[in-house]
């Protein structure tokens, strides 16, 4: 009789992540939104059995989800590579308490910095804190690995990482469904030796974390997440991640270990796969921890020298990697192309703020969200974006080293309440004389649109208290704060040129929704009026995608218009004005 | 049965759930799919390209260069961009759409770009699908009259399974729109 197989769909990468979550019987999973980690608990929201939120940055998500573990109930917490250095304090303690039940940590890392401030390897983190790391290739085993990695971390009491990609995450790919696990919530017990990590009690579980340790190195040998696959023995590859789906296309014929556990490495099987093959060769992404840790012992290995230790190794990369003298027969007609970066999108309420800096030569210090693409031409805004939240704290420092500039911190709503209400207190406290621009656009737009605390809803879709900007502001003690529609350039203008003259810190609100969540179908239509346009493209200058040059003159391009009617507000001729409709 | 395809275009056309929908058609045929592709900042604007393999057994979620079969480009410019994707003689897919990056002058637009591809070798359908889909009423259905001219030459599928894989992407009035601009791509 025909075997009847399990339900399957084709999923993306995060979405297999959500579901393996929740078949593995997750009640709490907290997060912040960050490329390419965001949809994993988006999907999530959708089974209601599961309380999700976004959390105001990582650190509170990754703690919030560590207290729902120690009280009982299996937590996930989800973030991209960059909100692991925020969320970093907590890791490196939790290894020393363990959970109670499961918790996991989902990290995303970004080879090839598609959407980006660094590019670095979360597996550093795995050895750095002394936690297992699973490391799925695939949609299928995103799944699976999530599961399993709850299992693993109420077996050890620790809490485990899982190690995404970009190529995981955004890729789709067959998943077969399971049942949701049904797991009771565990007893809470009062366990200060366990959970108070005073020195006294922390140097007993610094022990009880090395033996943890050693009890995982005896797992990852037996794991059949770690697979030696014996084929033809002239080279073998130790991989793991999306690497290995690449490799086995590239050379069906090599064997390979793959490495479904980036940490503890299995130190036995890696001896064995060793002794099986003429020559080894270690194929990991972005750092070369692996082959360190082989090069330690003792074992010949070859990595570095083989393969690129910089940005995405791609299938193409492999091939010009393993077989350079083999060429693929394409058709390159790149000399023909003009390029297409992104930009702020047409109507985008960014767009008018970075036009006034610029005109006013103001060092603007940027942060982590779409305003970045401000620092391109024609813009050419932005002089600083380091990590979220540093806007303010690096433009106070470059106020202190030049304090005849006008220094300017900008930042969006969700990045200020991520990590700028602590620098902002700074400013307060140190009396900076610097302006804090928080561009409120009503969302978090750069990871498509995510609900935080100043929205004043959930990721469960509820409604909650809005948190207010202005007035949090004025509590920490600002003497200066005020709210300006982000379409009125002449106003924002007038307001900078008054704080400019202040010795004293200023707040300043700019308000526009984000055209990507503004509703479909606009009411209002703008023209340019050929008689009165004088071909002088001061327009042009805001690198609008709507507007275009048509010989001596601007037009609109009536499709990609979302009638902002900046472009009236920056015409000194008046040659733009609203269509009556 | 081993194939696969490149699609591209700008941000914001509908090349993602174009993608989806041909992951549905094969995965229902009895293959295994996997695609990858953009989210994040490359979105706003910018240039979007999704890659999808299928066949019995299927790894890598990336293209090699010169592999794919077939192209749907949502915009002229983008398909020209991807090109080397393409395998030498495979067939584009080509919506009549030509986009001037923003900032760029109009005149350094490549010209007639429907011929060069034919000069350089590749099978060309080409067809305003954005028109065709402003004819219908909603500029969002363009995808779904570029899978209609995919069908006719796409080897997997019947038309009863593309109808049942864009019943899977689209529901209720959206889905009547796009199964109509599917039939006025395939003709």
């Amino acid at each position: 009789m025909e075997k009847q197989s399990p339900p399957w769909r084709v999923m993306l990468g995060n979405e297999a992540f959500a579901r393996g979550a929740y078949e593995g019987g997750v009640e709490v999973a907290a997060g912040y939104p960050g490329t390419p980690s965001t949809e994993i608990l988006e999907f999530l929201s959708h089974y209601r059995e599961v309380h999700s939120r976004w959390c105001p940055n990582e650190k509170v998500a990754f703690e919030v989800a560590a207290g729902a573990a120690i009280g009982g109930k299996r937590a996930l917490t989800t973030m991209k590579h960059v909100g692991l250095n925020v969320a970093s304090d907590a890791l490196m303690t939790l290894a020393y308490t363990g959970v109670n039940a499961g918790f996991v940590a989902i990290v995303a890392d970004d080879p090839g910095m598609h959407s980006s401030q660094n590019e670095q390897d979360t597996r550093n983190y795995a050895f750095f804190a002394k936690v297992p790391c699973l490391e799925p290739a695939n949609p299928a085993e995103a799944r699976e690995f999530v599961r399993l990695a709850f299992a693993i971390s109420e077996m050890f009491d620790t809490p485990v990482l899982v190690r995404s990609t970009t190529r995981v995450s955004h890729s789709r790919g067959v998943v077969e469904e399971g049942k949701r696990e049904s797991v009771p919530t565990r007893r809470y017990e009062k366990r200060a030796e366990k959970f108070v990590m005073i020195p006294a009690f922390a140097r007993e579980r610094r022990k009880v974390l090395e033996e943890r340790l050693k009890a995982l190195e005896q797992w990852v040998e037996e794991t059949p997440l770690n697979r030696i696959e014996l084929r033809d023995r002239k080279m073998g590859i130790i991989t793991g991640g999306v690497l290995y789906e690449y490799l086995r296309e590239v050379a069906p014929e090599i064997s390979v270990l793959k490495l479904g556990v980036s940490f503890p490495l299995p130190r036995r099987k890696i001896r064995a796969f060793a002794s099986e093959v003429a020559e080894l060769l270690v194929l990991e992404e972005l750092d070369p921890v692996w082959e360190r840790e082989i090069r330690a012992m003792g074992i010949p290995v070859k990595g570095r020298e083989v393969f690129p230790g910089i940005g995405e190794i791609t299938p193409d990369v492999l091939i010009e990697c393993l077989f350079p003298e083999k060429k693929r027969d394409s058709v390159d007609l790149s000399h023909l192309l003009i390029p297409r970066p992104p930009t702020l999108c047409a109507g985008c309420p960014h767009r008018g703020v970075f036009k006034v800096l610029r005109d006013m030569k103001a060092v603007v210090c940027g942060d982590i969200g779409c305003y970045t693409l401000s620092t391109l031409p024609p813009l050419s805004a932005m002089d600083t974006c380091l990590c979220m939240g540093a806007s303010i704290s690096i433009a106070e420092g470059i106020k202190l080293a030049h304090p005849e500039l006008f220094v300017v911190a900008a930042l969006g709503d969700s990045t200020f309440v991520h990590a700028g209400i602590p620098p902002l207190i700074d400013v307060v406290y140190n009396k900076t004389p610097i302006v804090v621009l928080v561009l409120d656009n009503g969302t978090t737009a750069m990871t498509g649109g995510q609900d935080h605390p100043a929205t004043g809803r959930t990721l469960m879709g509820e409604e909650t208290h809005r948190l207010d900007l202005a007035q949090l502001a004025r509590a920490v003690g600002v003497p200066f704060v005020e709210t300006i529609s982000a379409y009125e350039p002449k106003k924002i203008r007038g307001v900078l040129e008054k704080v400019r003259e202040l010795s004293e810190p200023a707040f300043v609100l700019i308000q526009g929704p984000c055209q990507l969540k503004k509703p479909r179908g606009t009411v209002r239509r703008f023209r340019v009026r050929e008689d009165r346009c004088r071909g002088c493209f001061v327009c042009l200058s805001a690198g609008c995608p709507a507007l275009a040059k048509n010989a001596k003159t601007v037009v609109i391009v009536p499709e990609r218009c979302n009638a902002c009617g900046l472009c009236r507000e920056l015409c000194p001729f008046a040659a733009i004005e609203e269509e009556k409709v | 049965m081993k194939g696969s395809m490149v699609l591209c275009g700008v941000g914001g056309m509908g090349i993602l759930k174009a993608s989806e929908v041909i992951a549905h058609l094969v995965v229902q045929e009895g293959l295994s799919v996997r695609q990858s592709e953009v989210h994040g900042m490359a979105q706003r604007g910018g240039s979007v390209v999704t890659h999808l393999r299928y066949g019995e057994e299927v790894f890598s979620p990336l293209l090699f260069r010169g592999e794919a079969d077939f192209m749907v480009a949502f915009e002229e410019l983008e398909a020209l961009r991807y090109l080397p994707y393409l395998r030498r003689g495979g067939t584009v897919i080509l919506n009549r759409l030509t986009m001037c990056p923003p900032g760029f002058d109009p005149s350094h637009y490549p010209k007639h770009i429907p011929e060069t591809l034919e000069n350089a070798g590749f099978t060309v359908l080409a067809v305003p699908a954005t028109d065709i889909a402003l004819e219908l009423g909603d500029i969002r259905v363009t995808n779904s009259v570029l899978l209609g001219v995919l069908s006719r030459v796409f080897p997997v599928g019947t038309e009863h399974s593309w109808e049942k894989a864009l019943q899977k992407a689209f529901r209720g009035k959206a889905l009547d729109l796009n199964l109509e601009a599917f039939w006025r791509g395939r003709g």
